[in-house]
C-alpha cells in the first residue's frame, strides 16, 4: 500500500535550485501582475480608493516577500503559494462571487504545483477548502453571486472542492510524470559521469604505467592505482618473475596495507578461491568471501590465516598477456559488499594496462640486459686488444709490465700488482700501478715490504697451484694475513677493498708469476667471474709476451757475448807496430751487429788484419761473423794470398749461404820486414792510409762482390807498401755512412779527420769514431782497426811478452832494421839466431809465473849490439836438448857475448862486427 | 811455416817453407814424422825454401833422425851451400843424424841410391 502510494504519487521536493529559482521567479511575477491588476479592477468596479488600497496591499507585500534572497526557499515557496490563493480570494471578493473568479482558484492551484513539492501543494488546497468552507459558510455572498450557491453553500464548496480534486489529480499525475523524467535523465548522466570516471582512471593509470620502465616500480603503481580507483581498502598485485637462471618466482606489491602485513603468509596459488585468478578465468567479486561455497576449502588454515587482514568484501582479476596469465590483481575490505560492477569494470582495466606494464618493463629489462652484456663483451674485447697492443709494442719487459698495469688500472680495476716468479722460488714484485691514495700514502711511509711475499699469501698459491682465484667480498679480516706490516695493512683497510682476483701469469715452462688486482671504494666496483675470464686472458697473453721478450733478451744477450767473445780481447804488442781498435754497437738498434775486426798470425812472418761485417743484426749474424773469423783464421794459416783466402771464404759461404745473407769482408797481410800491404777486398769499404805527414790515401785496388753474393767469385790481391810512420786505417761503413750520407762524402770526411796530426794511435782512433760519427744517429755498428808501421831506429829498446809467437815478427822487424844497418844476409841470419835464442831462454825459463816480459835492448853503429834481459836465470844442463845447442849457437854465430847470470837477472849481452862497417 | 810431403816411390820429400822457431818446432817435427809412408826407406827434409831455424828446428831434426834410425831408414837434408842455415846445422852438427845435400835433387839421388 505504501510502495503503491510511493510508486504513483510524486515524490516532491525534486526540483533542482536551478529548477525551483526559474519557476520560482515566473511566480513571482505572476504576483505583481496581480498586485497591480486586483486594484485597478476594484477602482473599475466602483470600490473607493481606501478601500481598494487596504484590500490589495497584501499581494505585493507577499510578492515582495517572495521575491527576497535572504528567505529560505520553502518560506519563499509558501509565501508564494499562499499570495497567488489569496489573489483568487481578492478576486472572487471584489467581483462579488462572480463565478468565473472561482476558476482563478483553479489555475493558481495548477500554478502552485508547479512547484513540485507537496507544502506548497497541499498549503494551497487547504486554503481553498478553509475560503470555501469557513468563508462560504459565514458569508456566502463574499463567495457566491448565484442564488443556488448562496443558499446552499456547502454544496457549492463540494462541487468545488470536486473541481479541485481533479486539477490537483492532474497536476500530481504531470508532477509525477516529470519527476519520473528527471530521474531518467539523473541517472544517465550519472552513468556517463562514472563512464567518463573509470576512462580518466584508466586512462591516468596508463599514462602513469607508460612512463615507468622498472618492473618493480610498475606493479607498485599498478597496485597503488587500482586500490585508489577502485572501493578497495586494499590491494596486492602478485605477478610471475623469471631470473637469470630460468626459474619462476611469485612476487608481490602491496598498497593499502603495510608489507608486514602478508610476509608470514604463502604465496595465494592453489586454494579454490585463488585458483580461478591464476588460471585466468572471469574476474571473482565477492560481496562476503567468507559466505561463498569457495571459501575454507584448502588447508592448512581452511580460510584466512589467523593474523589475515580481515577480508569480506573480495575482487580478483587476471593479469594476462599474450594469453599468458602473468599475475593476478587482489582487492579486499573489511566490510561486505563493498565492491560494484564499476569497481570490477576499473580492476580490469587496470589489469589489461598493467599486463602491457608489466611485459614492457619485462621486455625493458631483458633489452637493458643484453644491452649490457654487449657493452661489457665490447669493453672486454676493447680491453684485451689494448692489452694485445700494448704487450707487442716492445720487448723490454719493464716497459711491458709497466704499460699493462697502466692499461688494467683504472680499465678494469683500482690496484694491479705484477709478481714474478725468481729462479730461487722467491717472488719478486715486478710492478705496481696503484690508486693515487696509495700511492701517496706509499710515498710517505715507503714501499710495501716486497718479497718474500708472505708464505701463504695468495698470490703464491696461485702460482704454486696455476689457479686463479676470485674474492668478490674482500673480507677485511683477511688484510692482516696477506699484507704485511701494521701500516701497510692499516692503509689496505682504509682503502676500503671491495674485491679481488688474482690469475697465474701461465707459460709452457710453467708458472710465471701472478697478476692481482682489486677494486676498492675509489671506483666501488666488483670484479665478476667475467673479469676473471678477461684478466686470465690478458695473463696468458702477458706470458707470451714475457715468453718472446726473455728469449729476444736471452738471444740478445747471446749475440752481445758471442760478438764480444769473438772480438780480440786486447790487441797484440808485436814490435814495430803499434794497434788500436774500436768497437761502437748501434745507436738505434738495441740489437748487436754483426761487424768485427781481428789480427792473425800468418806464416812467412806476416801479420793478418781482417774487417769484416756480416750484413743483419742479432744472434744470426753474430754466430755467422763467427764461423767466418774462425775460417779466416784456418785460411789464413794455409794461403799466402789474401785474394785466395777470400775466394776460399765466399765458396765455404755460398755453400753454407741457404739463408741469403752476406757479408763484406777485408783481409790484408803485412810484412813487418818489407812494410807491403797485400789485401783483398770482398765488397768493403776500402782502408785508408795516413802517411806520417798527414797525407790520406785511400787504397782504392779491385773489390770484389761481398761473400755469400755469388759462387765462385774471384778476388784480386793488390799490394801496398806502408813507409815508416805510416797508419792503415780498416773500418765498417758504420764509420762512414749512414742512410743519407754516401758512401764517397763519408770516405771524404773521413780522410780530412784522419789528416789531423795526432800524438797517440789510441786518440786518434778516439777522434775519428767521435768526429765521424757526430751530428748524425748511427744506426749500425762501427768497427775500426788501426795499425801503425813504426820501423826500429838506432836504438831499439822492447819490453816483449814471453810468448814464442813473438819471435818470428820480433825477426822481421830485427831483419829490416839489420839490413838497413848494412847487414848482409848472413850476418843478419847469424845475428838473429843468435837473438832468438837468447830471447827463447828467456820465455822457456821465466823467473816465475808472473814473469810474463823480458827486454831486448839493440843498438846498431858500426857494430850491432843485442842484449836479452830477463829476470829469470839462465838454465844451462847438459841433459837439455836445446839448451846446450842454444848457447853454442849463441857462441858460435856472434863476435862476443857476455853472460851475466843473476840474481837478480840474467843478461845475455851480444856483440857483432859488420863487414860493411869493416868491425868484423 | 808450410809444409809439403810428397811420396817418390819409398821416398817421403817434407818440403819445409817459411820460418821454424821454438813457436813450431814441434808442430814440425810431428808433421814430417806423420806424413812418412809406413814402407818409405828414405826421407828427405827439403829446406831449400826454409828461410830460418834455429836450435828449436834443430831439436826437431834430431827427433826426427832418431825416429828413422829406429826404422833404419835414410835421412837426407836439402839446404843450400851458400845458406845462412847451413851454418846453424852445421854449428849443431846436424850432419851426424843426417846427410846434408845442396840440392833437392841431389839429396833425392843419394837417397834412392842407399836405399837401394
Amino acid at each position: 500500500m505504501k510502495s503503491a502510494l510511493r510508486r504513483y504519487l510524486p515524490q516532491g521536493g525534486t526540483l533542482s535550485e536551478a529548477d525551483w529559482a526559474s519557476r520560482h521567479r515566473g511566480i513571482v511575477a505572476l504576483m505583481w501582475v496581480h498586485a497591480l491588476a486586483i486594484p485597478v479592477y476594484a477602482l473599475v468596479r466602483g470600490f473607493p480608493a481606501v478601500h481598494t488600497v487596504l484590500e490589495s496591499a497584501i499581494l505585493p507585500i507577499a510578492a515582495l516577500i517572495a521575491g527576497h534572497r535572504v528567505l529560505t526557499q520553502r518560506i519563499r515557496t509558501l509565501v508564494a503559494a499562499a499570495g497567488l490563493l489569496t489573489a483568487s480570494g481578492l478576486l472572487v471578493h471584489l467581483s462579488g462571487g462572480l463565478i468565473e473568479m472561482h476558476f482563478h482558484f483553479f489555475v493558481m492551484v495548477a500554478v502552485v504545483s508547479l512547484y513540485q513539492d507537496w507544502i506548497p501543494f497541499l498549503t494551497a488546497i487547504g486554503y481553498v477548502l478553509i475560503h470555501h468552507g469557513i468563508v462560504g459558510a459565514l458569508d456566502p455572498r463574499a463567495v457566491y453571486n448565484h442564488p443556488a450557491a448562496i443558499d446552499e453553500p456547502w454544496k457549492w464548496a463540494a462541487i468545488h472542492a470536486l473541481f479541485i480534486a481533479g486539477i490537483s489529480a492532474a497536476s500530481l499525475v504531470a508532477w509525477r510524470l516529470n519527476e519520473r523524467l528527471l530521474a531518467q535523465r539523473r541517472h544517465a548522466e550519472e552513468r556517463l559521469r562514472d563512464e567518463a570516471r573509470v576512462a580518466r582512471n584508466l586512462s591516468d593509470t596508463a599514462a602513469m604505467l607508460a612512463t615507468e620502465r622498472d618492473l618493480s616500480h610498475v606493479v607498485q603503481q599498478v597496485i597503488d592505482a587500482a586500490t585508489e580507483h577502485t572501493s578497495a581498502e586494499f590491494g596486492a598485485f602478485f605477478y610471475n618473475v623469471v631470473d637469470d637462471s630460468g626459474e619462476a618466482y611469485l612476487l608481490h606489491a602491496l598498497a593499502g596495507a603495510p608489507a608486514e602485513a602478508f610476509a608470514r603468509f604463502p604465496s595465494p596459488r592453489n586454494t579454490a578461491v585463488f585458483a580461478a585468478t591464476f588460471k585466468g578465468e572471469a574476474p571473482v567479486r565477492l560481496d562476503d568471501v567468507t559466505q561463498d561455497p569457495r571459501y575454507g576449502k584448502n588447508p592448512p588454515y581452511h580460510g584466512m590465516p589467523k593474523g589475515h587482514l580481515p577480508v569480506r568484501s573480495y575482487l580478483a582479476v587476471p593479469v594476462r598477456s599474450r594469453g599468458e596469465v602473468i599475475g593476478g590483481l587482489f582487492f579486499g575490505h573489511g566490510e561486505p559488499g563493498r565492491f560494484s560492477e564499476f569497481d570490477e569494470r576499473i580492476a580490469v582495466g587496470i589489469a589489461a594496462h598493467a599486463a602491457v606494464a608489466v611485459e614492457n618493463a619485462k621486455l625493458f629489462e631483458a633489452e637493458r640486459k643484453l644491452r649490457h652484456k654487449e657493452e661489457q663483451a665490447r669493453r672486454r674485447l676493447a680491453i684485451i686488444a689494448e692489452a694485445s697492443s700494448v704487450l707487442a709494442s716492445t720487448l723490454e719487459l719493464d716497459t711491458i709490465l709497466r704499460n699493462l698495469g697502466e692499461l688494467l688500472v683504472p680499465a678494469v680495476a683500482d690496484n694491479c700488482v705484477i709478481d714474478f716468479l725468481q729462479h730461487d722460488g722467491s717472488l719478486r714484485r715486478a710492478h705496481l700501478a696503484i690508486e693515487p691514495r696509495a700511492a701517496e700514502a706509499y710515498a710517505r711511509i715507503g714501499s710495501p715490504p716486497n718479497d718474500p711475499l708472505i708464505n701463504d699469501h695468495p698470490a703464491v698459491h696461485v702460482i704454486k697451484t696455476g689457479r686463479s682465484i676470485l674474492v668478490e667480498e674482500v673480507p677485511i679480516a683477511e688484510i692482516s694475513r696477506v699484507i704485511e706490516g701494521e701500516e701497510f695493512q692499516r692503509l689496505a683497510i682504509d682503502l676500503q677493498p671491495r674485491s679481488a682476483a688474482i690469475v697465474p701469469i701461465k707459460a709452457r715452462g710453467g708458472v710465471l708469476g701472478a697478476l692481482t688486482l682489486a677494486t676498492t671504494a675509489a671506483s666501488d666496483r666488483r670484479l665478476t667471474p667475467d673479469d676473471l675470464t678477461l684478466l686470465e686472458e690478458i695473463a696468458h697473453r702477458t706470458a707470451t709476451a714475457i715468453e718472446i721478450a726473455r728469449r729476444y733478451e736471452m738471444q740478445r744477450e747471446a749475440a752481445r757475448t758471442l760478438q764480444q767473445s769473438l772480438l780480440p780481447s786486447r790487441l797484440p804488442e808485436l814490435p814495430a807496430l803499434r794497434f788500436a781498435a774500436r768497437y761502437l754497437p748501434g745507436k738505434s738498434g738495441a740489437e748487436v751487429g754483426g761487424d768485427w775486426y781481428d789480427v792473425v798470425a800468418v806464416p812467412y812472418g806476416g801479420i793478418g788484419l781482417v774487417m769484416g761485417d756480416v750484413v743483419g743484426h742479432g744472434i744470426e749474424a753474430a754466430s755467422l761473423m763467427g764461423q767466418i773469423r774462425n775460417a779466416l783464421r784456418a785460411y789464413a794459416f794455409r794461403e799466402r794470398d789474401p785474394g785466395v783466402v777470400l775466394e776460399r771464404l765466399n765458396a765455404l759461404f755460398t755453400g753454407w749461404n741457404a739463408i741469403d745473407q752476406m757479408a763484406t769482408l777485408l783481409y790484408a797481410i803485412f810484412d813487418i820486414e818489407t812494410g807491403e800491404v797485400r789485401l783483398a777486398s770482398a765488397g768493403h769499404p776500402p782502408p785508408l792510409i795516413r802517411t806520417s805527414d798527414g797525407t790520406t790515401v785511400v787504397v782504392d785496388g779491385a773489390r770484389g762482390t761481398p761473400l755469400g753474393a755469388t759462387s765462385g767469385a774471384r778476388y784480386r790481391s793488390s799490394t801496398v807498401v806502408l813507409q815508416p810512420g805510416d797508419t792503415v786505417l780498416l773500418y765498417t761503413d758504420g764509420l762512414i755512412e749512414d742512410r743519407v750520407t754516401s758512401l764517397d762524402r763519408g770516405i771524404d770526411a773521413l780522410r780530412s779527420i784522419a789528416g789531423q796530426p795526432f800524438s797517440d794511435l789510441d786518440a786518434f782512433c778516439a777522434r775519428l769514431v767521435t768526429q765521424a760519427t757526430a751530428d748524425r744517429a748511427v744506426d749500425d755498428d762501427v768497427a775500426m782497426l788501426a795499425m801503425q808501421y813504426t820501423p826500429f831506429g838506432d836504438v831499439v829498446d822492447l819490453r816483449l811478452p814471453t810468448d814464442p809467437w813473438i819471435l818470428r815478427p820480433l825477426r822481421s822487424a830485427m831483419r829490416r832494421w839489420l839490413l838497413e844497418a848494412g847487414a848482409t844476409a848472413d850476418e843478419a841470419s847469424n845475428i838473429l839466431v843468435a837473438t832468438t835464442e837468447a830471447c827463447a831462454n828467456a820465455i822457456r825459463h821465466p823467473a816465475g809465473p808472473r814473469m810474463r816480459t823480458f827486454e831486448l835492448h839493440a843498438e846498431r853503429n858500426s857494430r850491432i849490439r843485442v842484449d836479452v834481459k830477463d829476470r829469470g836465470r839462465w838454465r844451462e844442463s847438459n841433459g837439455s836438448r836445446t839448451g846446450g845447442r842454444g848457447l853454442k849457437l849463441i857462441d858460435d854465430l856472434v863476435d862476443e857475448v857476455q853472460i851475466t847470470k843473476g840474481p837478480p837477472e840474467t843478461i845475455v849481452s851480444m856483440m857483432y862486427g859488420l863487414a860493411a862497417h869493416g868491425t868484423v | 811455416m808450410l809444409i809439403d810431403v810428397a811420396q817418390d816411390g819409398q821416398i817421403t820429400i817434407a818440403r819445409v817453407t817459411g820460418e821454424v822457431d821454438m813457436a813450431n818446432a814441434t808442430q814440425f817435427a810431428d808433421e814430417v814424422l806423420g806424413k812418412i809412408g809406413d814402407d818409405a826407406t828414405a826421407l828427405v827434409v827439403d829446406l831449400t825454401d826454409l828461410r830460418y831455424i834455429d836450435s828449436a828446428g834443430v831439436r826437431s831434426l834430431f827427433e826426427i833422425a832418431s825416429t828413422l834410425k829406429l826404422r833404419e831408414s835414410f835421412f837426407a837434408i836439402a839446404v843450400l851451400e851458400d845458406s845462412p842455415l847451413r851454418s846453424v846445422l852445421k854449428v849443431t852438427r846436424v850432419e851426424d843424424v843426417a846427410t846434408l845435400c845442396p840440392t833437392r835433387a841431389a839429396a833425392l839421388d843419394l837417397a834412392r841410391l842407399t836405399s837401394g
